[in-house]
């Protein structure tokens, strides 16, 4: 190998001329990890509060199901659910497309956790505050909706934006599936340039998505501290 | 009486609408969809075919802890050192070190190793498949492992520090003898957590080519044409995982009761 020095690096690892015409490609690549992580994010946000809501309920069933269901997630890698799910399931003649069973695997696995940060949100919220909310003449269903959950949302507002976080990075692994999503478009350019400069601009595109996000999330974990 | 009543069916109505969500989902799934469920158990529970076979997960298995073992020591060797050096409040290096934070925890494990592994040849660093991954890992979980130490230290009641320095220790014996054992104390449960994330993190060593045990299981499905290996990993997973989910949750308990105490 020829010898490199630092002054290489730039027209290595930001080679601009690798780069023309094929923009559109890793841009449609973006858009697809963009579909993915906000339809994920929307569902498992949606359901995650549901899993909390039947949570607090305390139907016992239904609670021993639900922590099942959670700690199946905890402890299950989110490659070996895509693969299983996407490889595995054809054989029982269950086919789902690449991008429907990576929303299929991202919603079920994180709901587990939005459910869980739900839960200890609105268990935080002082009982009192449902006693008189009740003793006001409001139904169960409204004391949940006008009373409850606005507080429990600014609550665990630091581990939601935590875990959207994670979601938008886990449709990363997405790229074993048959997708073309921003790490698999910056792959086949960089594969067929022979050269990292498309690897290089993908993470730079990630950053740009996912650092307000962690900005954000740091900040609002700091005064959530700074109030305790 | 009414009121009662009222109360009650309301108690319950969201549980139950959840509920009915839930059964009429799973009966569209098994009978609605078109799926074959007699063949579910020769394709996913077929362990006959795997008879004999098991040996060929035993060094994948040991490479899996391998990869965890030591992602999670460099990434714990990163955030102590980090978090002591924030701890001196030197200007540049803090600002150093928060954005290796912010830049760590917002880059997707998946694109740091695909980056490591099919960039930096290019530079001539040709890495094993299996230490770019423990090289990614570590610096990725670094990030997380530096904010937990930090807020261990700053655990540390300040009048303790005031104390040592007035009994003539210096700053590195305040550091070694009191602050640390203490921090620890604080520090290990949020510890596990990171622990079962790098655990769950190394399947993603399977993209670069690291005979680790998803990569033989699909090799596996390959040969004997069913999903059975999947399923078998699937499990290990879980068993190697499970044990440190317990044991990270008892921990967390238990540092909160004390905490309240």
């Amino acid at each position: 190998m020829e010898e490199l020095s630092f002054s290489d690096l730039p027209r290595i690892f930001f080679n601009m001329d690798v780069m023309e015409g094929q923009w559109s490609l890793l841009l449609s690549g973006m858009w697809v990890t963009l579909e993915i992580a906000v339809i994920s994010i929307v569902l498992s946000t949606v359901l995650g509060l549901f899993v909390a809501l039947i949570r607090i309920g305390e139907d016992k069933l239904l609670n021993v199901l639900l922590i099942a269901y959670l700690e199946f997630c905890r402890a299950t890698p989110i490659v070996v659910a895509l693969i299983v799910v996407y490889f595995g399931l054809p054989f029982l003649n269950v086919t789902f497309s690449p991008f429907a069973s990576a929303v299929i695997v991202i919603v079920f696995v994180h709901a587990a956790y939005i459910g869980e940060a739900f839960r200890s949100g609105i268990l935080a919220i002082n009982n009192t505050q449902t006693e008189a909310a009740r003793s006001l003449g409001m139904t169960k269903f409204q004391t949940l909706r006008y009373v409850i959950i606005p507080q429990a949302f600014k609550l665990v507002l630091p581990t939601l934006a935590n875990q959207w976080t994670g979601i938008i990075k886990d449709t990363a692994i997405c790229t074993i599936l048959a997708i073309t999503e921003l790490l698999k478009a910056a792959q086949i350019i960089s594969t067929w340039k022979a050269n990292p400069t498309p690897l290089v601009m993908s993470t730079v595109m990630y950053l740009i998505i996912l650092l307000p996000l962690t900005l954000t999330t740091m900040k609002l974990e700091k005064r959530r501290g700074s109030k305790n | 009486m009414m009121n009662t009543k009222k109360r009650g069916k309301n108690k319950y109505s969201t549980t139950i609408i959840s509920s009915v969500l839930l059964i009429l989902f799973f009966i569209y799934f098994l009978f609605f969809s078109n799926a074959d469920w007699s063949l579910f158990k020769e394709q996913f529970l077929n362990f006959e075919k795997m008879e004999g076979r098991y040996y060929i997960f035993i060094s994948p298995f040991f490479l899996v802890l391998k990869i965890s073992f030591f992602s999670c020591f460099f990434a714990s060797l990163i955030g102590l050192c980090f978090a002591v050096i924030r701890n001196y409040n030197f200007k540049i290096l803090d600002m150093l070190i928060t954005s290796y934070v912010v830049l760590f925890r917002s880059i997707p494990a998946m694109v740091l190793v695909v980056l490591v592994y099919f960039a930096l040849p290019f530079v001539g660093l040709n890495l094993p498949s299996t230490n770019s991954v423990i090289m990614s890992l570590s610096l990725l979980f670094g990030a997380y492992t530096t904010e937990i130490f930090r807020s261990g230290i700053n655990s540390v009641d300040k009048l303790q520090i005031e104390a040592s320095k007035s009994l003539g220790m210096n700053s590195l014996k305040t550091m070694r003898f009191i602050i640390l054992p203490q921090a620890m104390r604080v520090v290990i449960p949020p510890l596990t957590t990171v622990l079962i994330d790098v655990l769950k993190t190394t399947s993603i060593a399977y993209v670069v080519g690291v005979p680790e045990l998803i990569a033989r299981a699909r090799q596996m499905e390959g040969v004997i044409g069913s999903v059975t290996p999947l399923i078998f990993v699937s499990i290990l997973y879980f068993l190697i995982i499970l044990p440190v989910v317990i044991l990270s949750s008892r921990l967390e308990k238990r540092s909160r009761k004390w905490s309240k105490a």
